[in-house]
């Protein structure tokens, strides 16, 4: 890469207002690092502690989500202490407005359940995501998830507005899959 | 059995029971890598203690500054375990303690204390 391409990219996600940007392997203590980060940002800015822990709690989700669901992953290994999964996270402040993305290649044939979870979510008002949180605060996990299935759920009820999210099929089975909060 | 302890680190809370003075304490963050494997000692620690020393009352002090969505339903798991112990007849205090401007925390709280009926659950705010 020459000068300018390197320019021309650091460009690119400065205005964007990309405060932090992540793309690679990821693992607990890479969601560690960025966090810790995430904070002390924050902190300097002196942004008010609920939208500080909003931004926090939806990108603390979004990087469990490619560490637990990612498709792109490497194999466990004894050096690895757990596998590595492949992601893209960013956070950026625009228009007064924080948002925070999370993109990750998902299975093609785990796509149809994936945009139905998020249609629903992206329909229900904030009375309705409380209601439904709490329903599967207490229910069995999904089949699929590691976690407690609220991952998604937290994050729309974070988020000032409908979560916005797509799918581009890539290949022989496997889609790129992005999820976009304002906070 | 005098109690179970577990000290946090930035990603896990600090667990404090005494089971001599029946006063249970939860501190921290909680957003630890494995959540099950985090807090299955102490579930296994407070059934026995429910079981073997029946304690007429006891309090539990919760104050977490965050936590993530795996953590909310373990909170869920202990909150409705104290409160089914509660039914029996137990005097089960639980306060939820959150910083004065700490609206997450304090919601959330609320929330939880929708679904408990046998428990007193009190919302403090900290300092």
């Amino acid at each position: 890469m020459q000068v300018e391409e390197v320019f021309d990219f650091a460009k690119l996600l400065n205005s964007r207002g990309i405060l932090l940007c992540y793309s690679g392997y990821f693992s607990e203590k890479v969601l560690s690092g960025l966090g810790d980060t995430l904070k002390m940002k924050m902190a300097v800015d002196e942004t008010d502690l609920t939208t500080s822990k909003k931004v926090f709690s939806v990108f603390v989700e979004q990087a469990q989500n490619i560490i637990r669901y990612s498709a792109d992953r490497l194999p466990e290994t004894g050096g690895t202490n757990g596998e590595l999964r492949y992601g893209l996270v960013t956070i950026g402040f625009d228009n007064g407005r924080f948002f925070i993305l999370g993109a990750n290649r998902v299975l093609s044939s785990d796509v149809p359940a994936l945009r139905r979870r998020l249609e629903k979510i992206s329909t229900m008002d904030k009375d309705e995501l409380r209601s439904f949180y709490k329903e599967k605060m207490r229910g069995p996990v999904e089949e699929t998830s590691k976690g407690a299935g609220l991952g998604f759920i937290e994050i729309a009820r974070r988020a000032r507005a409908p979560v916005e999210f797509g799918f581009k099929e890539i290949d022989d089975g496997s889609t790129f899959f992005f999820l976009r909060a304002y906070i | 059995m005098q109690g179970f302890r577990r000290e946090g680190t930035d990603r896990a809370p600090t667990i404090r029971f005494d089971y001599v003075n029946h006063v249970l304490e939860l501190r921290g963050e909680s957003y630890p890598e494995d959540v099950s494997a985090y807090y299955r000692p102490m579930f296994e620690s407070l059934e026995e203690y429910f079981r073997t020393k029946a304690p007429k009352s006891l309090r539990m002090e919760i104050e977490l500054i965050y936590f993530n969505s795996s953590s909310a339903r373990v909170l869920m798991r202990l909150l409705d375990m104290l409160d089914r112990f509660a039914a029996g007849g137990r005097d089960v205090l639980v306060n939820w303690r959150h910083r004065p401007d700490d609206e997450l925390i304090r919601e959330t709280g609320e929330e939880f204390a929708e679904d408990l009926a046998n428990l007193r659950f009190v919302l403090c705010e900290t300092a």
